[in-house]
């Protein structure tokens, strides 16, 4: 029993390490104000990287583009996936089958290739290095991880009930506002926080059809470690930037939503 | 035919949906295949032309040895992925051992943390000066393997591309795993047991015979990620050779080259059309057996 118990440490010990040990030495570069290339340890930690990436113009706008765009997003992507789901939840025809499968489609394909479509389509009409025209560029990865969150929601709301409310007298607006949303709330949450998320992680379509004109932390994150400066540590302050948020959203998400799903941007 | 109210309500709910997909995905990839023919949707030059094929299929050119060494590092990603993922699944649905569920949420952080800071987290780790570039190089010399230190990270053999991807696909292997070996029937197991099976036969053969769908489904799916994401082999691959991802990259904003970067894109489509097939219709294979 003890040598198991030994064995259970030592495997699962070295799983996590496996997966934290990349993080720590994240957070060690984002603290560093003082490593020298022959020390295995930084001499001095603070917060010098943190106050730099504020106060630096570019990467200040790169904070303030992710920080604003990701709401857009998830406002845009909420807006266009509620009403879809309504129905995919809600009738299950033949229709809705087709919509699931094109939309699950949209998943399984590599964004670089949508967006080396979408960049002739960006240029025709003036729409390269647009802040605005990058909002639906990002909904296309969240769409699908919204939708089926918000679907899944409607799926699960009994259809009796609308029926008995609207033989009640309610009417349509009674019936989404005492019945659906009650009832739903949950799992558009969790969609409108996926589509944040994605938007927050979108690298690729950001690179291809915003930058340099917008640049959010992504892109300037690969600034910093894609051979343009080679200079970790702002690299890891910024990482930092995007990293907590993403992991409380994760948290939230596991602790009041009881939904976990992976985002990674591309 | 009559169309309901209902049916209108649902044409007029989706068609917002259905607009957007248009636009912005069906368009653009229409744009991509009709593109890697010469045809262009919108405006310039176009005449239909095979050059592009010709080019990608040149072995004078980077493309097709791209392409091999894409597929070639994504699949032993894959395969350590889908190893590591379903033994330690294995293992944790074997022995159950209490302390997991207490820090099982670490297990999540590699699918919130975006790719382009993942893969700088390991670029960090194994560029010359960093902790595992040490400790690999310095066990390697030790044993006189090698002589002096070898690049880990943008090297030329996608050693940094590997640490990268399976450090997130083994998450995505491990989670795909261990829901359908929960359901596996522990009667099963146990009259394996009785009948005097060690472990690693219950593994071979009760475990994968019930999950070889889930197994089939999740390697689709891992060999299509890998394939496809950009930002890992962009970050920590070399500078030759390059993921096809990363040349369709460098085409289309440094040389211009969009009809090569078309025809890349239309062994994309290709193949996410195939993998994702494998992927759907073993889920659903999967699903039905496990209903039963």
């Amino acid at each position: 029993m003890r040598k198991q118990k030994i064995w259970d440490i030592l495997i699962i010990g070295l799983v996590v390490a496996y997966i934290v040990l990349p993080l720590l030495v994240l957070v060690e570069y984002a603290f560093a104000e003082v490593w020298y290339a022959y020390q295995l340890f930084p001499s001095k930690l603070g917060f010098k990287w943190f106050s730099w990436v504020l106060e630096n113009y570019d990467t200040r706008m790169s904070f303030i583009y992710s920080y604003t765009l990701a709401p857009l997003v998830m406002i845009a992507t909420l807006a266009l996936c509620i009403p879809a789901g309504y129905v995919l939840g809600t009738r299950r025809n033949k229709l809705s089958l087709i919509t699931e499968n094109l939309v699950n489609m949209n998943m399984a394909l590599p964004v670089i290739v949508i967006g080396v479509g979408l960049l002739p389509l960006y240029s025709r009409l003036g729409l390269l290095n647009n802040y605005w025209a990058l909002i639906p560029a990002h909904m296309i990865g969240a769409i699908p991880y919204t939708l089926r969150s918000i679907t899944a929601a409607f799926m699960q709301v009994p259809r009796e009930l609308e029926e008995v409310a609207r033989v009640l007298g309610a009417s349509k607006l009674k019936v989404i506002q005492k019945v659906y949303i009650p009832l739903t709330w949950r799992g558009i949450l969790a969609g409108g926080v996926f589509a944040f998320s994605w938007s927050l992680n979108e690298f690729i379509l950001t690179m291809l059809l915003g930058f340099p004109g917008v640049k959010t932390l992504p892109v300037s994150i690969y600034e910093y470690v894609g051979g343009y400066y080679l200079t970790p540590q702002p690299a890891a302050a910024l990482s930092l930037l995007i990293v907590v948020p993403a992991i409380g959203i994760a948290a939230f998400l596991e602790k009041y939503l009881q939904v976990s799903l992976g985002l990674g941007g591309g | 035919m009559k169309i309901s109210k209902d049916d209108i309500i649902s044409i007029l709910f989706l068609f917002p949906l259905y607009a957007f997909l248009a636009v912005m995905v069906f368009i653009p990839l229409l744009n991509v295949v009709l593109g890697s023919v010469g045809i262009s949707l919108f405006g310039g030059q176009s005449k239909f032309s095979l050059e592009g094929y010709l080019k990608f299929i040149d072995p004078s050119e980077p493309y097709l040895y791209s392409l091999f060494f894409t597929i070639y590092i994504s699949l032993i990603a894959t395969v350590i992925s889908v190893i590591a993922g379903y033994l330690f699944a294995v293992y944790l649905t074997i022995k159950k051992p209490r302390i997991w569920q207490k820090i099982s949420t670490v297990m999540t952080v590699p699918l919130f943390v975006p790719y382009v800071v993942g893969a700088f987290m390991w670029w960090t780790l194994l560029f010359p000066s960093g902790y595992l570039s040490y400790v690999i190089n310095g066990i390697l010399m030790s044993l006189g393997i090698i002589k002096s230190p070898i690049p880990l990270v943008n090297d030329p053999h996608g050693i940094g591309i590997l640490f990268g991807e399976v450090w997130i696909r083994f998450v995505v292997a491990f989670m795909m795993f261990y829901g359908p070996l929960q359901l596996v029937s522990q009667d099963l197991v146990d009259a394996a047991r009785t009948l005097g099976a060690s472990t690693w036969d219950i593994i071979r053969k009760v475990y994968i015979p019930i999950t070889k769908y889930s197994i089939i489904a999740t390697s689709a799916i891992i060999l299509l990620a890998t394939m496809a994401g950009v930002s890992i082999p962009l970050i920590l691959g070399g500078s030759w050779p390059q993921f096809l991802n990363v040349m369709i990259y460098i085409d289309v904003t440094r040389l211009f080259r969009f009809q090569t970067a078309y025809v890349s894109g239309v062994f994309y489509i290709i193949s996410s059309l195939v993998l994702g097939y494998i992927f759907f219709r073993f889920t659903t294979k999967r699903v039905i057996i496990q209903v039963r």
